[in-house]
């Protein structure tokens, strides 16, 4: 039998093959001698062979030889480099000044209104195209001691002013020179803020953060930081700030250091634990119950809180919560914890960049973001809960986000008949997926994704919130229409029901296709459904079918179908690489389901708009 | 105190239904007006003998207003209805024959930003007053009151509160309970109160409210108002399923379209259901109507103790019309 005298041919051939970082010569092993009994011929031909492997053997151990030199080499040139590299840190200066930000102009028109509303004009009173120009000026500062400790300020300016003197700061508007500093509201705005500053520090086990900072997580429909331009359609205008204290670390590496167990790849895990002061003191003073002056002992009305003097007939008279100004406040207005709110932030995440998996090269995103929400006089409890996932091998990509938020709360004063009449469990859920393909020139996305609605915000459940206003679905539909619609309908104490352009009490799909065809160019064509979760009967109108389906509003006459339509396109082109431009367009029609004509925007349900934007990007 | 809540119950008070919408979004209650009444009123009825129709209603005696009460200088305060603070850059109007009708008979504008306006009134007779805000502001809707009747005063001025509706209050009332409110059509609110309830007494009286009624709207034909909704309130905070007033007397009604309209008060009382009395309002669009409806009266109008002989002091310094003839209130 021929086994064993391949044998070693196979071992050295393995040798080889296994990617050990360093070879090692395989030993030198001697011929066997011939058996007896072998033919000439055999013998001849075993001859040959052991002459081949020696030439292998020979060939093996030179190779190692010069790996060994290699090995040296390299260890030679890394001392080297190391020594290159604490020779430069030792020149640099302590602190480095990084600037990051962004400045854009952006561009709005809206279609011909009035009598030719069906042109896509947004108002019913417009009297023809309608434009305003608006811009954004955000920069971030850090001052960076070595990269173990540094110093972050963001500052921003001219945040939504649009342009031209809106405040007649010159009287006679037809010799405005200087422009005021006016937002969309039509009302002054700040010109400079300062609105995050925080310090950090690299720890041994970790990194430490401390003060009012951005918060943003996944693909942004919870957290999102409102920087940049991360949408393909429409620009962001909020942002998400949090006032906190961050302890964020990589567990693996805790371990191995605890066990004393270095692997030579780092796993890219990430586990932070935060906690956020939300509020010192509310200036709305909670109570809780109502007071009102005159009740005595025995009435059915008669509340013993609300009787201070205590001589049986009340005194006080107040709602569920009063509003205050500043000069109502104690010396000790912030020593009260029970009106505190606060929350506690659990974020673990797994950032793998050029990982291996399904045999493909590619980038994959997984973490879970869980937030407890707290505040004693209120009673209130709620869990967050978000989980997130991003990767994209074999040129197919698969975005998901999902948030739900659970848990009990008297804060919200909408109160219902019930036995509790401001208690609310929250019980709100939203959503994006995304699946798309992409190739050098080419990319297809399909996207859906859901915002839970609430069809009684007097009942003793919570269900509605809307998605991140940053996270933007189209130009129109739920940027524009929505967003003015439930503005109208949700006013004074109630704005905070408002859906600010966030996707808002519906589904929706939004496919969308790119094109590349040169470099820094980008075509982007879309379209966006949505369709109605639980209509309130007044921001969405509700429908005798959803009556029967156990939705508590009150049905509009020919109420039916989804929320509306929208198709988009998008021209892209990067300029000098700090420079950015970008031309979008939309069309969209709204079905009865929005209360457009009631709210002074276009009867027809037609809109649309052309916007541009310019950016310079650090 | 400010009324962050309360403002609800104002809206809500605008309307009375029989409890629901059909398909088309008129009271659905029609064939059966009393589905839900399903408690007796609480309340002071011993002014008048009520019975199933008004017809058969036997209504309180007619008030007489004392002879020659002359004017009386109303030293008013335009207040927010949700906030209840003054509110300035308002006028006030008085339409003297309780009908808005051409043009007012008088109007003043707010003084201060205290929110003081004086303003002279027949006393002791039914008027129309309206605060509207100053053109241009956009905060504040035309609120309307008819049938409101001032006492004859101190010295000859009386103290009075001129509410005025926000555009903020109005819009967000009816949201909450689930109407999409349309600037072509109008709303009615107003407080259900029985015969203990004497007119001259401040909103914050709990005196006379009644719970366990409801109301209805009609047309001199008797036509429910197309597309309206009536809605009650509860702890002056509008309930999408409160069927009936609760203790705060509140109604509301929503979308009515502009025209005349009846409301007719009726309850469960000693466990038949009867009417309670009636008032009128005229409903404008985009706009709001304050319309409270007295137990036992048939025409929205009852006199303050102070208008009615043997009911008070009080005397005024400016000399009375005496072409006027005294009012009775039925």
């Amino acid at each position: 039998m021929r086994i064993l005298p391949f044998a070693p041919l196979l071992w050295a051939s393995m040798a080889w093959a296994a990617p050990a970082p360093t070879p090692v010569a395989p030993p030198v092993v001697a011929p066997p001698p011939a058996p007896a009994g072998m033919t000439d011929a055999e013998r001849a031909t075993l001859e040959q062979m052991q002459a081949e492997l020696k030439a292998l053997q020979d060939q093996v151990a030179a190779q190692a030889a010069a790996l060994d030199k290699q090995k040296a080499d390299l260890e030679e040139q890394r001392a080297g480099l190391a020594a290159d590299r604490k020779a430069v840190a030792d020149n640099e200066p302590p602190f480095k000044l990084e600037v990051t930000g962004y400045y854009r102009v952006r561009g709005h028109l809206f279609g011909a209104g009035g009598e030719k509303s069906t042109h896509g004009g947004l108002f019913a009173d417009q009297k023809g195209a309608a434009t305003y120009m608006d811009q954004r000026l955000r920069v971030g500062l850090k001052f960076n001691y070595k990269n173990l400790a540094s110093l972050n300020v963001g500052v921003q300016a001219l945040d939504g002013v649009l342009f031209g003197d809106n405040a007649s700061k010159e009287r006679t508007s037809l010799f405005a020179t200087d422009p005021s500093d006016t937002g969309l509201t039509g009302a002054e705005v700040p010109n400079f803020q300062v609105f995050r500053a925080w310090t950090e520090a690299r720890l041994p086990i970790g990194q430490i953060r401390i003060g009012r900072m951005t918060s943003t997580w996944g693909l942004g429909i919870l957290a999102n930081a409102g920087d940049g331009f991360d949408d393909d359609f429409g620009d962001n205008y909020y942002g998400n700030t949090y006032d906190r204290f961050l302890f964020g670390t990589n567990p693996v590496s805790i371990v191995q250091k605890i066990t004393k167990k270095e692997e030579t790849k780092e796993i890219p895990l990430t586990l932070a634990v935060a906690v956020d002061r939300l509020v010192e003191d509310p200036l709305v003073q909670y109570y809780g119950y109502k007071c009102n002056p005159g009740d005595v002992t025995g009435d059915e009305a008669y509340d013993a809180r609300c009787d201070a003097d205590g001589n049986g007939t009340t005194d006080l008279d107040h709602s569920w919560t009063e509003n205050r100004d500043p000069s109502q406040r104690a010396a000790n207005w912030w020593a009260d914890p029970n009106d505190d709110v606060w929350e506690m932030v659990y974020a673990l995440i797994y950032r793998g960049s050029k990982i291996k998996y399904f045999g493909g090269v590619g980038d994959l995103n997984v973490g879970t973001y869980i937030i407890q929400r707290l505040q004693k006089e209120t009673k209130s409890n709620v869990v967050i809960a978000d989980f997130y996932l991003d990767g994209k091998v074999h040129g197919v990509s698969l975005g998901f986000e999902g948030v739900g938020i659970f848990g009990n709360t008297h804060a919200l004063t909408l109160p219902n008949s019930g036995a509790d009449p401001i208690g609310k469990k929250a019980q709100i859920g939203g959503y994006v997926l995304r699946v798309g393909y992409e190739q050098a020139k080419w990319k297809v996305l399909w996207e859906n994704g859901y915002a839970s609605g609430d069809d009684d915000v007097t009942d003793g459940n919570f269900t509605g919130r809307a998605l991140s206003p940053d996270y933007n679905v189209g130009l129109l539909l739920y940027e524009e229409v929505l967003a003015r619609v439930s503005a109208a309908k949700w006013t004074g104490d109630a704005s905070g029901l408002r859906s600010r352009g966030g996707v808002y009490n519906s589904h929706y799909i939004f496919p969308r296709v790119y094109g590349m065809p040169i470099d820094n160019l980008q075509v982007i064509g879309g379209f966006v459904m949505g369709f109605v979760d639980k209509p309130d009967g007044a921001v969405i109108r509700c429908s005798d079918k959803d009556v029967e389906r156990g939705l508590n509003c009150t049905p509009t006459p020919g109420t039916k179908g989804p929320l509306g339509w929208e198709v988009d396109a998008a021209v892209k082109y990067k300029i000098q690489k700090h420079v950015s431009f970008s031309l979008e367009g939309g069309y969209a029609h709204t079905g009865n389901r929005i209360p457009v004509e009631n709210v002074g925007l276009n009867p027809n349900g037609n809109f649309f708009t052309l916007q541009t934007r310019l950016a310079w990007e650090f | 105190m400010t009324r962050a809540l309360r403002f609800l119950p104002l809206a809500v008070a605008l309307a009375c239904s029989n409890g629901g919408t059909s398909d088309n979004g008129t009271d659905t209650d029609v064939e059966d007006p009393n589905a839900g009444l399903d408690i007796d009123a609480v309340g002071d009825f011993s002014c008048f003998t009520p019975a199933a129709t008004f017809e058969a209603t036997t209504w309180a005696a007619a008030q007489v207003a004392i002879a020659n009460p002359g004017n009386v200088t109303v030293d008013g305060t335009v207040e927010d209805f949700e906030k209840a603070e003054p509110r300035s850059s308002r006028t006030v109007s008085l339409w003297y024959g309780d009908a808005v009708s051409g043009e007012p008979d008088v109007s003043a504008e707010v003084g201060s930003a205290a929110g003081d306006v004086s303003i002279v009134s027949p006393a002791c007779q039914p008027i129309t007053y309206r605060t509207q805000e100053l053109p241009g502001l956009g905060e504040a809707k035309p609120t309307f009151k008819a049938h409101a009747v001032f006492g004859k005063g101190e010295g000859g001025h009386i103290a009075a509160t001129f509410q005025s509706v926000s555009n903020t209050t109005y819009t967000l009332i009816p949201t909450i309970v689930s109407i999409d409110i349309d600037p072509t059509k109008g709303s009615i609110a107003g407080t259900a109160y029985d015969c203990s309830r004497d007119p001259d007494m401040l909103p914050d009286n709990d005196t006379g409210k009644i719970k366990g009624a409801r109301m209805r709207i009609f047309d001199a034909d008797g036509n429910p108002p197309e597309g309206a909704a009536i809605k009650y309130f509860v702890d002056d905070f509008p309930d999408r399923n409160q069927p009936y007033t609760s203790a705060d007397g509140l109604w509301g009604a929503f979308n009515v379209p502009p025209g005349e309209w009846t409301i007719e008060l009726y309850a469960k009382v000693g466990g038949e259901v009867v009417v309670l009395g009636r008032t009128k309002a005229s409903v404008y669009p985009d706009t709001i109507n304050i319309a409270n409806v007295w137990s036992g009266h048939e025409n929205g109008v009852k006199l303050p103790a102070t208008c009615v002989d043997g009911g008070g002091a009080g005397d005024t310094d400016v000399p009375a019309d005496t072409d006027v003839p005294p009012v009775t209130a039925k």
